[in-house]
């Protein structure tokens, strides 16, 4: 019953899923191809580094010879892999043998990442850095990341709240995303709605994909986030897309708690930065002074984005959900309970816990902003506090099903577009008609004896086409 | 000549078939709707009138629970 609305792509399969010529400009880049390379599957990993020090060809014969042949499948799925990213390139040698060529700039640039990085690091490092400022830049770096990222959580979860401390632009990526939509849909905005100073005050609510986004853990959500920004400036913008990702990767490489210096900066890059700013992902002081400092969200994305499904250590479980309908969740923190109170009635508020309950109401107003009870009862379930995270099952059975049976109610319908066909002349008629559609898998309610069908809408035209061809004379 | 009619075609139990059925006589939804009565579960109904019917819907289940103290 529940689908995934939103898809987490790694970042492999997102650079896949970019044209060609996009994937080319970014290979220009030592940051970019090393992190790449970091993020290939081990034997893709092998490959490249067997051939990088090699300035010809190599012979698929020769490559096929490094792996056993009882791991075939593997060495067919790196093959794809290597392919699909036109890390390398299928030529034939002189004798006419299939055989396999790095692209030249990724080879240059990844030997370049690996050996010498660490040279174009050092000449953008301010020499003059104390230790104990560096610290606590640090924790102001820390607590500014964390801060801003957790207020556009916020504006997801409520956005008539907290609608002040996340910028027009990020409003307008989160509905690109799909995460939010507008309720108003004659809503028209001010003439000055690019304007950072102005609010935009335009109605929205989450959208059930939202409520998904959430329960993710912070490095997907913002792994995602990022790939909805780039798609944004890249669709909605025109942006040279592999401008983006080339800052993206070079800020991932950076050092926390050094600042670097974007003065030299394009201005796509600019724009770009200014909104890594706005999701706290780096920090400036303003505008105007161009240094600005990596945040550890950032810095993060790039050790092992594949990796990043494990759940936060420090995000422990805190909801105890009890047969009675009650909820005690163990939190401080608003994002949290704001997050509890879309799908239940808060009853009482301590300093370290709340207390709500789940009532039809409360659910069906859930139900109404299209989140399902799949989705609720997951979010109970993997937020269990650990106390109980032993129980089985670890949400009262009572509740889960009881939420099923609130979400069934309003869906006791099944609605599906069809074309209704009556009143044949002959059996023969019928049948032939009604096989045809059963044929092409258009059949979806049938009476033999009344003579009665509906197909698929999407059907009809073929169904058309073969009762006129087939018309009793 | 065969008779073709396009719309929506409604799947539910026969309890929600005869509250169909009722809507569609006393006109709540602003108008028949009922395009073709199928069997005991099915409706072919009119495709203009599915999302007022899905409100009407949620209006009657509402009013048929009973809601606790708290």
């Amino acid at each position: 019953m529940t689908k995934n609305l939103i898809e987490f792509k790694d970042l492999t399969s997102y650079i896949t899923s970019l044209p060609l010529t996009v994937i080319e400009k970014i290979f220009d880049h030592p940051t970019t191809c090393l992190t790449i390379f970091r993020e290939l599957p081990e034997l893709a990993k092998t490959f490249i580094m067997r051939l990088l020090l090699i300035s010809q060809e190599v012979p698929k014969v020769t490559i096929d010879s490094w792996i056993d042949s009882k791991y075939q499948d593997k060495k067919v799925e790196t093959f794809k892999v290597l392919t699909n990213l036109g890390i390398w390139q299928e030529i034939r040698t002189q004798a006419g043998l299939p055989a396999y060529i790095l692209k030249n700039s990724f080879k240059e640039n990844l030997y370049l990442g690996m050996f010498d990085l660490t040279k174009s690091e050092t000449a953008d490092q301010n020499p003059q850095v104390d230790s104990k400022k560096m610290v606590e830049m640090m924790e102001k770096l820390d607590n500014y990341a964390i801060e801003r990222w957790e207020s556009i959580l916020k504006y997801i979860v409520n956005p008539k709240d907290a609608k002040n401390q996340v910028s027009n632009s990020t409003k307008e990526v989160l509905k690109f995303a799909g995460l939010m939509k507008s309720v108003d849909e004659n809503y028209v905005p001010p003439s000055n709605s690019m304007d950072d100073e102005s609010v935009s005050d335009e109605p929205v609510i989450l959208t059930a994909a939202a409520f998904q986004f959430l329960l993710w853990n912070r490095k997907i959500q913002i792994w995602y986030f990022i790939i909805q920004l780039l798609e944004y400036f890249w669709q909605k913008k025109n942006q040279d897309l592999s401008e983006c990702l080339t800052l993206l990767f070079e800020l991932s490489f950076s050092t926390f708690g050094k600042d670097y210096s974007c003065e030299n900066f394009s201005e796509g890059r600019e724009e770009f930065l200014q909104e890594l700013r706005k999701l706290g992902l780096v920090f400036m002081k303003t505008r105007k002074i161009k240094r600005f400092y990596p945040t550890r969200l950032i810095i993060q994305l790039a050790n092992g984005i594949n990796s990043g499904f494990e759940t936060d250590k420090d995000d422990k479980g805190y909801i105890i959900a009890e047969t009675n309908y009650r909820i005690y969740a163990y939190t401080d923190s608003h994002l949290k309970i704001s997050l509890l109170a879309l799908f239940s009635d808060l009853m009482y508020r301590f300093p370290n816990m709340v207390v709500a309950a789940l009532t039809r109401e409360s659910v069906r107003e859930a139900f109404k902003m299209g989140i399902t009870a799949q989705q609720i009862v997951n979010f109970l379930r993997s937020n269990a506090h650990p106390q109980i995270a032993s129980r089985k099952p670890i949400l009262p059975e009572t509740i889960s099903d009881q939420i099923h049976f609130w979400y069934n109610e309003r869906n006791r319908l099944k609605f599906d577009e069809g074309v209704f066909y009556g009143q044949f002349n002959s059996d023969d008629d019928f049948l032939s008609l009604k096989n045809y559609a059963k044929d092409i898998d258009a059949l979806v309610w049938f009476n033999d004896s009344k003579r009665l069908m509906v197909a698929k809408k999407s059907s009809h035209d073929a169904i058309k086409k073969f009762y006129k061809q087939n018309k009793p004379k | 000549m065969v008779k073709v009619v396009k719309g929506t075609l409604v799947e539910c139990d026969s309890t929600m078939k005869q509250f169909l059925l009722y809507l569609d006589d006393t006109g709540e939804v602003g108008g028949k709707f009922v395009l073709e009565d199928l069997d005991d579960t099915h409706l072919l109904i009119d495709s203009d009138c599915v999302e007022r019917l899905k409100e009407k819907i949620d209006d009657l289940m509402d009013k048929h629970t009973y809601v606790p103290d708290k």
